[in-house]
Protein backbone atom coordinates (compact mmCIF):
# COMPACT_ATOMS: atom_id res chain seq x y z
CA UNK A 1 0.00 0.00 0.00
CA UNK A 2 2.85 2.48 0.90
CA UNK A 3 4.96 1.26 -1.97
CA UNK A 4 6.87 3.64 -3.41
CA UNK A 5 7.10 6.41 -1.14
CA UNK A 6 9.76 7.36 0.58
CA UNK A 7 9.58 7.95 3.85
CA UNK A 8 13.28 9.10 4.90
CA UNK A 9 12.08 12.39 3.20
CA UNK A 10 11.56 15.34 4.92
CA UNK A 11 8.62 17.85 3.55
CA UNK A 12 11.16 20.67 4.17
CA UNK A 13 13.20 19.14 1.48
CA UNK A 14 10.27 19.46 -1.58
CA UNK A 15 12.24 20.92 -4.22
CA UNK A 16 11.36 24.55 -4.62
CA UNK A 17 10.49 24.99 -8.23
CA UNK A 18 7.49 23.01 -7.84
CA UNK A 19 6.78 25.86 -5.58
CA UNK A 20 3.92 28.02 -7.88
CA UNK A 21 5.26 30.96 -8.98
CA UNK A 22 3.45 33.76 -8.42
CA UNK A 23 1.90 35.73 -11.20
CA UNK A 24 1.59 39.55 -11.07
CA UNK A 25 -2.12 40.55 -11.10
CA UNK A 26 -2.74 43.16 -13.68
CA UNK A 27 -5.50 44.53 -11.00
CA UNK A 28 -2.10 45.06 -8.57
CA UNK A 29 -0.38 47.08 -11.02
CA UNK A 30 -3.10 49.89 -11.29
CA UNK A 31 -2.42 50.37 -7.49
CA UNK A 32 -1.12 54.06 -6.92
CA UNK A 33 3.36 53.15 -6.71
CA UNK A 34 5.33 54.79 -4.24
CA UNK A 35 5.70 58.32 -3.80
CA UNK A 36 8.69 59.52 -6.58
CA UNK A 37 11.81 61.10 -5.68
CA UNK A 38 11.62 64.88 -5.90
CA UNK A 39 15.13 65.19 -6.83
CA UNK A 40 14.57 65.77 -10.76
CA UNK A 41 12.56 68.60 -9.58
CA UNK A 42 14.89 70.09 -8.12
CA UNK A 43 17.34 69.84 -10.62
CA UNK A 44 15.00 71.57 -12.77
CA UNK A 45 13.99 74.44 -10.65
CA UNK A 46 18.00 74.89 -9.93
CA UNK A 47 18.43 74.68 -13.76
CA UNK A 48 15.51 77.57 -14.43
CA UNK A 49 16.55 79.92 -11.47
CA UNK A 50 20.60 79.43 -13.30
CA UNK A 51 19.23 80.39 -16.53
CA UNK A 52 16.92 83.35 -15.29
CA UNK A 53 19.96 84.79 -13.60
CA UNK A 54 22.45 84.16 -16.79
CA UNK A 55 19.77 85.97 -18.81
CA UNK A 56 19.41 89.06 -16.03
CA UNK A 57 23.37 89.37 -16.25
CA UNK A 58 23.51 89.69 -19.74
CA UNK A 59 20.80 92.59 -19.72
CA UNK A 60 22.42 94.13 -17.66
CA UNK A 61 26.04 93.68 -19.22
CA UNK A 62 24.31 95.47 -22.25
CA UNK A 63 22.98 98.23 -20.34
CA UNK A 64 25.99 98.99 -19.09
CA UNK A 65 29.15 98.58 -22.02
CA UNK A 66 32.13 98.33 -20.32
CA UNK A 67 34.16 101.47 -20.58
CA UNK A 68 37.41 101.25 -22.59
CA UNK A 69 40.49 103.01 -21.37
CA UNK A 70 40.10 106.39 -22.97
CA UNK A 71 37.09 106.21 -24.07
CA UNK A 72 34.48 109.05 -22.46
CA UNK A 73 31.48 107.54 -20.82
CA UNK A 74 28.42 109.72 -20.21
CA UNK A 75 29.31 108.91 -16.27
CA UNK A 76 32.58 110.72 -16.48
CA UNK A 77 32.50 113.74 -14.61
CA UNK A 78 34.01 116.68 -15.91
CA UNK A 79 35.03 119.20 -13.72
CA UNK A 80 33.10 122.58 -14.07
CA UNK A 81 36.23 124.54 -14.65
CA UNK A 82 37.58 122.02 -17.92
CA UNK A 83 34.12 122.02 -19.45
CA UNK A 84 35.58 124.54 -21.99
CA UNK A 85 38.00 122.56 -22.68
CA UNK A 86 36.06 119.31 -23.80
CA UNK A 87 35.63 120.72 -27.39
CA UNK A 88 39.39 121.60 -27.78
CA UNK A 89 40.25 117.81 -26.34
CA UNK A 90 37.53 116.34 -28.91
CA UNK A 91 39.29 118.27 -31.89
CA UNK A 92 43.01 117.53 -31.09
CA UNK A 93 41.64 114.29 -30.49
CA UNK A 94 40.37 114.11 -34.42
CA UNK A 95 43.40 115.85 -35.41
CA UNK A 96 45.87 113.02 -33.80
CA UNK A 97 43.38 110.15 -35.60
CA UNK A 98 44.07 111.78 -38.83
CA UNK A 99 47.90 112.10 -37.86
CA UNK A 100 48.23 108.56 -37.24
CA UNK A 101 50.88 107.55 -40.00
CA UNK A 102 49.41 103.52 -40.16
CA UNK A 103 46.56 105.26 -42.20
CA UNK A 104 48.58 106.15 -45.54
CA UNK A 105 46.20 108.59 -47.63
CA UNK A 106 48.36 109.40 -50.26
CA UNK A 107 50.58 106.72 -51.16
CA UNK A 108 52.51 106.65 -54.65
CA UNK A 109 50.84 105.63 -57.46
CA UNK A 110 50.61 101.98 -58.41
CA UNK A 111 52.32 102.19 -61.81
CA UNK A 112 54.75 101.11 -63.73
CA UNK A 113 57.82 102.96 -63.91
CA UNK A 114 59.24 101.00 -66.10
CA UNK A 115 57.06 100.85 -69.13
CA UNK A 116 59.31 99.95 -72.32
CA UNK A 117 59.08 97.83 -75.25
CA UNK A 118 62.20 96.60 -74.95
CA UNK A 119 62.69 93.40 -73.73
CA UNK A 120 63.65 93.66 -70.16
CA UNK B 1 43.95 132.05 -57.88
CA UNK B 2 44.11 128.14 -57.27
CA UNK B 3 44.47 128.13 -61.18
CA UNK B 4 48.14 129.51 -60.63
CA UNK B 5 48.86 126.89 -58.05
CA UNK B 6 47.69 123.79 -60.03
CA UNK B 7 48.26 124.50 -64.10
CA UNK B 8 45.65 122.73 -65.68
CA UNK B 9 47.35 122.90 -68.68
CA UNK B 10 50.56 121.22 -70.24
CA UNK B 11 53.57 123.62 -69.25
CA UNK B 12 56.10 122.87 -72.24
CA UNK B 13 59.12 124.51 -69.84
CA UNK B 14 60.54 122.79 -66.59
CA UNK B 15 59.39 124.68 -63.96
CA UNK B 16 62.79 126.11 -62.39
CA UNK B 17 61.56 129.53 -61.01
CA UNK B 18 63.23 130.17 -57.45
CA UNK B 19 59.72 131.83 -56.05
CA UNK B 20 56.54 129.86 -57.03
CA UNK B 21 53.67 131.28 -57.20
CA UNK B 22 52.23 129.42 -54.71
CA UNK B 23 53.88 130.84 -51.67
CA UNK B 24 51.99 133.81 -52.44
CA UNK B 25 48.60 132.18 -52.60
CA UNK B 26 49.64 130.22 -49.80
CA UNK B 27 48.97 133.03 -46.80
CA UNK B 28 45.53 134.26 -49.03
CA UNK B 29 44.08 130.71 -50.29
CA UNK B 30 41.40 129.88 -47.63
CA UNK B 31 41.36 126.44 -46.46
CA UNK B 32 37.88 126.24 -47.65
CA UNK B 33 38.70 126.11 -51.42
CA UNK B 34 42.38 124.19 -50.68
CA UNK B 35 39.62 121.32 -49.28
CA UNK B 36 37.37 121.93 -52.56
CA UNK B 37 40.80 121.58 -54.64
CA UNK B 38 42.19 118.62 -52.76
CA UNK B 39 38.57 116.54 -53.56
CA UNK B 40 38.83 117.66 -57.20
CA UNK B 41 42.26 116.21 -57.50
CA UNK B 42 41.32 113.35 -55.78
CA UNK B 43 38.43 112.58 -57.74
CA UNK B 44 40.40 113.45 -61.00
CA UNK B 45 43.11 110.68 -59.37
CA UNK B 46 41.01 108.24 -59.13
CA UNK B 47 39.87 108.45 -62.80
CA UNK B 48 43.37 108.61 -64.22
CA UNK B 49 44.42 105.72 -62.07
CA UNK B 50 41.57 103.88 -63.62
CA UNK B 51 42.27 104.56 -67.11
CA UNK B 52 45.88 104.07 -66.58
CA UNK B 53 45.22 100.48 -65.20
CA UNK B 54 43.26 99.37 -68.42
CA UNK B 55 46.02 100.71 -70.60
CA UNK B 56 49.09 99.11 -68.71
CA UNK B 57 47.28 95.66 -68.85
CA UNK B 58 46.63 96.72 -72.85
CA UNK B 59 50.04 97.49 -73.07
CA UNK B 60 51.12 94.23 -71.12
CA UNK B 61 49.54 92.22 -73.60
CA UNK B 62 51.03 94.16 -77.22
CA UNK B 63 54.04 93.99 -75.63
CA UNK B 64 53.78 90.22 -75.20
CA UNK B 65 52.40 89.38 -78.77
CA UNK B 66 54.62 91.30 -80.22
CA UNK B 67 57.83 89.66 -78.16
CA UNK B 68 56.11 86.06 -79.43
CA UNK B 69 54.88 87.22 -83.05
CA UNK B 70 58.04 89.63 -84.29
CA UNK B 71 55.04 90.94 -87.14
CA UNK B 72 55.08 94.81 -87.94
CA UNK B 73 51.40 94.85 -87.18
CA UNK B 74 52.38 93.57 -83.53
CA UNK B 75 54.68 96.36 -83.45
CA UNK B 76 52.44 98.58 -84.17
CA UNK B 77 49.94 97.60 -81.72
CA UNK B 78 52.55 97.32 -79.00
CA UNK B 79 53.97 100.89 -79.79
CA UNK B 80 50.33 102.23 -79.99
CA UNK B 81 49.92 100.23 -76.57
CA UNK B 82 52.98 101.42 -75.02
CA UNK B 83 52.81 105.12 -75.71
CA UNK B 84 48.96 105.09 -74.44
CA UNK B 85 50.33 103.62 -71.10
CA UNK B 86 52.89 106.02 -70.95
CA UNK B 87 50.45 108.89 -71.11
CA UNK B 88 48.10 107.79 -68.80
CA UNK B 89 51.47 107.47 -66.09
CA UNK B 90 52.72 110.58 -66.58
CA UNK B 91 49.08 112.06 -66.03
CA UNK B 92 48.56 109.94 -63.08
CA UNK B 93 51.98 110.97 -61.86
CA UNK B 94 51.25 114.62 -62.45
CA UNK B 95 47.86 114.86 -60.77
CA UNK B 96 49.35 112.89 -57.86
CA UNK B 97 52.31 115.36 -57.38
CA UNK B 98 49.64 117.83 -57.45
CA UNK B 99 47.75 116.55 -54.83
CA UNK B 100 50.87 116.87 -52.70
CA UNK B 101 50.80 120.10 -53.54
CA UNK B 102 47.93 121.04 -51.87
CA UNK B 103 48.23 118.83 -49.00
CA UNK B 104 51.24 120.46 -48.18
CA UNK B 105 49.94 123.99 -48.27
CA UNK B 106 47.11 123.00 -46.72
CA UNK B 107 49.36 121.39 -43.92
CA UNK B 108 49.88 122.86 -40.80
CA UNK B 109 53.42 122.33 -38.67
CA UNK B 110 55.89 121.93 -40.97
CA UNK B 111 58.88 124.87 -40.68
CA UNK B 112 58.15 127.26 -43.44
CA UNK B 113 61.42 127.07 -45.09
CA UNK B 114 61.27 123.31 -45.12
CA UNK B 115 57.87 124.09 -46.56
CA UNK B 116 58.78 126.58 -49.61
CA UNK B 117 61.89 124.08 -50.64
CA UNK B 118 59.47 121.30 -50.59
CA UNK B 119 56.52 123.22 -52.77
CA UNK B 120 59.75 124.56 -54.78
CA UNK B 121 60.92 120.49 -55.50
CA UNK B 122 57.11 120.07 -56.67
CA UNK B 123 56.55 122.50 -58.98
CA UNK B 124 60.22 121.26 -60.65
CA UNK B 125 58.74 117.80 -61.01
CA UNK B 126 55.37 119.09 -62.18
CA UNK B 127 57.13 120.70 -64.74
CA UNK B 128 59.23 117.27 -65.80
CA UNK B 129 56.13 115.23 -65.66
CA UNK B 130 54.67 117.96 -67.81
CA UNK B 131 57.70 118.17 -70.59
CA UNK B 132 58.18 114.49 -70.77
CA UNK B 133 54.09 114.48 -71.53
CA UNK B 134 54.79 116.75 -74.43
CA UNK B 135 56.88 114.11 -76.05
CA UNK B 136 53.44 112.43 -76.95
CA UNK B 137 51.70 114.94 -78.60
CA UNK B 138 52.22 113.11 -81.66
CA UNK B 139 52.42 109.30 -82.74
CA UNK B 140 55.84 107.96 -82.00
CA UNK B 141 57.77 105.00 -83.66
CA UNK B 142 59.48 102.34 -82.27
CA UNK B 143 63.02 104.36 -81.76
CA UNK B 144 61.04 107.61 -80.77
CA UNK B 145 59.58 105.51 -77.94
CA UNK B 146 62.99 104.41 -76.88
CA UNK B 147 63.92 107.81 -76.26
CA UNK B 148 60.84 108.60 -74.63
CA UNK B 149 61.54 105.56 -72.30
CA UNK B 150 65.30 106.57 -71.42
CA UNK B 151 64.00 110.13 -70.43
CA UNK B 152 61.51 109.19 -68.23
CA UNK B 153 63.84 106.59 -66.29
CA UNK B 154 65.65 109.92 -65.62
CA UNK B 155 62.93 111.59 -64.30
CA UNK B 156 61.34 108.94 -62.49
CA UNK B 157 63.43 108.52 -59.94
CA UNK B 158 63.53 112.40 -58.63
CA UNK B 159 59.71 112.21 -58.89
CA UNK B 160 59.84 109.48 -56.92
CA UNK B 161 62.29 110.98 -53.99
CA UNK B 162 60.67 114.19 -53.94
CA UNK B 163 56.76 112.69 -53.42
CA UNK B 164 58.62 110.73 -50.75
CA UNK B 165 60.22 113.66 -49.27
CA UNK B 166 56.82 115.40 -49.35
CA UNK B 167 54.88 112.50 -47.56
CA UNK B 168 57.61 112.61 -45.07
CA UNK B 169 57.10 116.60 -43.91
CA UNK B 170 53.53 115.66 -44.62
CA UNK B 171 53.39 113.11 -41.96
CA UNK B 172 55.81 114.89 -39.25
CA UNK B 173 53.84 118.45 -39.55
CA UNK B 174 50.55 116.22 -39.26
CA UNK B 175 52.32 115.05 -35.33
CA UNK B 176 53.97 118.51 -35.24
CA UNK B 177 50.72 120.09 -35.09
CA UNK B 178 48.84 117.84 -32.38
CA UNK B 179 51.88 118.53 -30.17
CA UNK B 180 51.91 122.25 -31.02
CA UNK B 181 48.04 122.35 -29.86
CA UNK B 182 48.47 119.79 -27.26
CA UNK B 183 50.90 121.69 -25.54
CA UNK B 184 49.25 125.41 -25.70
CA UNK B 185 46.08 122.86 -24.52
CA UNK B 186 47.79 121.79 -21.59
CA UNK B 187 49.21 124.98 -20.33
CA UNK B 188 45.65 126.58 -20.62
CA UNK B 189 44.73 123.65 -18.44
CA UNK B 190 47.14 124.29 -16.61
CA UNK B 191 46.46 128.21 -15.81
CA UNK B 192 42.73 127.56 -15.45
CA UNK B 193 43.33 124.74 -12.77
CA UNK B 194 45.96 126.70 -10.56
CA UNK B 195 43.31 127.34 -7.59
CA UNK B 196 40.71 125.15 -8.59
CA UNK B 197 39.78 122.45 -5.67
CA UNK B 198 41.22 122.31 -2.40
CA UNK B 199 44.55 121.21 -1.36
CA UNK B 200 44.71 117.72 -2.18
CA UNK B 201 42.81 117.40 -5.28
CA UNK B 202 45.82 120.39 -6.39
CA UNK B 203 48.62 118.01 -5.62
CA UNK B 204 46.53 115.31 -7.57
CA UNK B 205 46.49 117.68 -10.58
CA UNK B 206 49.80 118.70 -10.01
CA UNK B 207 51.45 115.20 -10.38
CA UNK B 208 48.90 114.41 -13.66
CA UNK B 209 50.07 117.76 -15.15
CA UNK B 210 53.85 116.73 -14.30
CA UNK B 211 53.47 113.22 -15.90
CA UNK B 212 51.64 115.05 -18.99
CA UNK B 213 54.52 117.48 -19.25
CA UNK B 214 57.54 114.58 -19.03
CA UNK B 215 55.64 113.31 -22.20
CA UNK B 216 55.49 115.83 -24.48
CA UNK B 217 59.18 116.37 -23.59
CA UNK B 218 60.10 112.98 -24.77
CA UNK B 219 57.58 113.54 -28.11
CA UNK B 220 59.73 117.10 -28.22
CA UNK B 221 62.65 114.91 -28.39
CA UNK B 222 61.45 112.48 -30.38
CA UNK B 223 60.10 115.18 -33.12
CA UNK B 224 63.30 116.75 -33.57
CA UNK B 225 65.24 113.22 -34.47
CA UNK B 226 62.91 112.34 -36.68
CA UNK B 227 63.49 115.86 -38.16
CA UNK B 228 67.09 115.65 -38.37
CA UNK B 229 66.37 111.91 -39.83
CA UNK B 230 64.66 113.87 -42.85
CA UNK B 231 67.14 116.42 -43.11
CA UNK B 232 70.27 113.92 -42.82
CA UNK B 233 68.12 112.04 -45.71
CA UNK B 234 67.45 115.56 -47.68
CA UNK B 235 70.04 114.78 -50.42
CA UNK B 236 68.20 111.64 -51.66
CA UNK B 237 65.12 111.21 -49.76
CA UNK B 238 64.28 107.53 -51.17
CA UNK B 239 61.68 105.26 -50.59
CA UNK B 240 63.73 102.88 -47.91
CA UNK B 241 64.45 106.24 -46.04
CA UNK B 242 61.25 106.98 -45.86
CA UNK B 243 59.80 103.70 -44.67
CA UNK B 244 62.91 104.20 -42.67
CA UNK B 245 61.23 107.82 -40.92
CA UNK B 246 57.97 105.84 -40.62
CA UNK B 247 58.82 103.75 -37.85
CA UNK B 248 59.97 106.39 -35.79
CA UNK B 249 57.11 108.61 -36.41
CA UNK B 250 54.98 105.57 -35.21
CA UNK B 251 57.03 105.83 -32.06
CA UNK B 252 56.31 109.93 -31.49
CA UNK B 253 52.44 109.14 -32.45
CA UNK B 254 52.13 106.37 -29.73
CA UNK B 255 53.86 108.61 -27.67
CA UNK B 256 51.78 111.55 -28.04
CA UNK B 257 48.32 109.77 -28.41
CA UNK B 258 49.60 108.85 -24.40
CA UNK B 259 50.01 112.74 -23.81
CA UNK B 260 46.12 113.68 -25.29
CA UNK B 261 45.07 110.62 -23.32
CA UNK B 262 46.51 112.21 -20.57
CA UNK B 263 45.10 115.45 -20.81
CA UNK B 264 41.55 113.95 -21.43
CA UNK B 265 41.97 112.24 -18.12
CA UNK B 266 42.70 115.58 -16.85
CA UNK B 267 39.49 116.69 -17.41
CA UNK B 268 37.88 114.32 -14.47
CA UNK B 269 40.77 115.06 -12.11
Amino acid sequence: MMEGYDQTQFIAEEPLYEKPVPVANPQQSEQPSKPKSRLPLFIGAGAVVVLLMIIALALAARRQPIAQPGEETSSEQVSPAMGPFKQQLSELNQQLQAADPTKEDLPFPPVDMHITLQEK
Amino acid sequence: MLATVLPSTINAQESTATTPAVLAVDATSDTQSLSAELRRLKTQYRGELEEYRRLESQYVVAKQQYVQLQTLSSLEAAVRATQAAMEARDRVLRTYLQILKVSLLQQTGIEVGQKEAALLELDIAIGRVEKHHLLFEKELDKVALAAATTDFEEIGGKIEDTSYKVLSLLAIGKLQSVYDKATVLGSDMKTVLATEGGALKQSQRQRAFDETDRALGDVKTQLQAVQQQLTDHDANQSKSAYEELKDDIRGVYTRLAQVVSFLKELVTI
